[in-house]
């Protein structure tokens, strides 16, 4: 696939370390080959996460997508790990260098 | 006998955790701290278990899984009888202590060392083998046979999670290399493995002391239930451990981790299989009470009702 160029979105999705490798399938069968993934701790609705440890560890993927993939990406995610797991998916404009 | 030091560390992190200090032992230490008790652990019993026929072990791995069945089968309608916890709920936290903590059952072996109380040498493979079976049952009482989705996952992360991984490893590697081949690499995993179970217990009382909070507002049937549950498994361990001709060291660690609730592979596995679940409420019993309830006082009630199994033994046998 050729990388992506200019304009772009910036799909964030924060959640628990746990579904890393189900996520990062997810991401992948979209076509999607490039992501960042971070450990990180903060705090949201479902309390504070720590990060200190296995159960209260989280992720933060971020993935530099298309305009086109970026909705699909959220919705899919959302649908996917939006009821159980400590989930929070943000989308913003991203501009990529040539 | 002055209190063990590595069991005044848990204190410390508790008492760190309740005052709101910001102690708190980095991830990638803790991850490192853990790895280095499984694989000491396993290796321990993996030199053993090169000592061993096979045929004789073979019997007692059978025994102590049926244990861990057992062990999740009784808690199971005590939650959703008595606890009025939704069948998944009751599901999730029976499974949790069917299922055995690697790091209860660190302080029993260390509290028998310092007592100098001798145990067979391969009990930690019972560790390993109590790991799996009440994992599957809570999920087969939580979802069902029917539903085969999940399935998969539920079996890698079961077998392929990492205490499972590195367990196993250490009793592979201890196994092969045996005795001699494992003096090289004695120094880290042996030598240090007090200071190491020190710093574990540290930062897992910084853990149980946050789930304190989480504990007061389940209510009172949990924390209950975190005390009562851990003596019945001791009860059913030490009954094992007879059955099994075990000696007073075996005796004690076999009730121990009957008596302990898992944190690591049970917790991950419901997180991925039955998300429905709440860790809320798996953690703060199993952390919150039953992990601090188990070393400080558990153990030695444990050591009491395996000498008393002993002494009816030597009575009746």
């Amino acid at each position: 696939m050729k990388p992506i160029e200019g304009a772009a979105k910036l799909v964030s999705i924060i959640t628990e370390s746990v579904v890393e490798s189900p996520l990062l399938k997810e991401i992948e069968s979209l076509g999607i080959e490039g992501y960042t993934v971070a450990d990180v701790r903060g705090r949201g609705v479902r309390g504070r996460r720590s990060g200190s440890w296995d159960a209260s560890a989280s992720i933060r993927v971020d993935v530099v997508c298309s305009e086109l993939q970026a909705p699909i990406l959220a919705e899919r995610v959302k649908a996917r790990f939006g009821q159980g797991y400590a989930l929070f998916v943000f989308v913003c404009d991203a501009w990529v260098p040539g | 006998m002055p209190m063990d030091p590595v069991i005044l560390f848990f204190v410390l992190g508790v008492a760190a955790g309740l005052m709101r200090s910001e102690l708190r032992l980095p991830a990638p230490v803790y991850e490192f701290v853990s790895m280095i008790l499984l694989l000491a652990i396993g290796l321990k019993g993996g030199i053993e278990l090169a000592r061993q026929p096979a045929g004789q072990v073979f019997p007692q791995i059978v025994a102590v899984a049926i244990m861990g069945v057992s062990l999740t089968l009784l808690a199971y309608p005590l939650l959703k009888g008595l606890g009025r916890f939704s069948r998944i709920d009751a599901a999730a936290i029976a499974a949790h202590y069917g299922s055995v903590s690697v790091g209860t059952f660190a302080v029993a072996a260390a509290y028998l060392s310092y007592r100098q109380i001798a145990f067979e040498q391969h009990m930690p493979l019972f560790v390993v083998v109590l790991e799996i079976p009440a994992i599957i049952v809570g999920i087969v009482l939580a979802k069902g046979v029917a539903r085969r989705d999940g399935w998969g996952t539920m079996l890698h992360e079961v077998l392929c999670g990492k205490s499972m991984v590195l367990l196993v490893g250490g009793l592979l590697v201890g196994w092969a290399a045996g005795d001699d081949g494992i003096a090289p690499i004695k120094p880290l995993f042996f030598d240090m493995f007090k200071g190491v179970l020190a710093l574990f217990l540290l930062e897992m009382g910084l853990i149980a002391a946050s789930h304190v909070s989480g504990l007061l507002r389940q209510g009172l049937f949990l924390a209950c239930f975190g005390i009562v549950m851990p003596l019945l498994g001791g009860v059913v361990g030490t009954g094992f451990a007879w059955a099994m001709g075990l000696s007073l060291g075996g005796s004690v660690l076999l009730a121990t981790m009957a008596a302990s609730a898992s944190y690591i592979a049970a917790p991950a596995a419901f997180r991925l299989v039955v998300p429905e679940a709440k860790p809320a409420y798996s953690l703060a019993a199993s952390l919150g009470v039953t992990f601090p309830f188990n070393i400080v006082l558990g153990i030695p009630v444990y050591h009491w009702m395996a000498e008393t199994a002993q002494v009816m033994k030597g009575t009746w046998g």
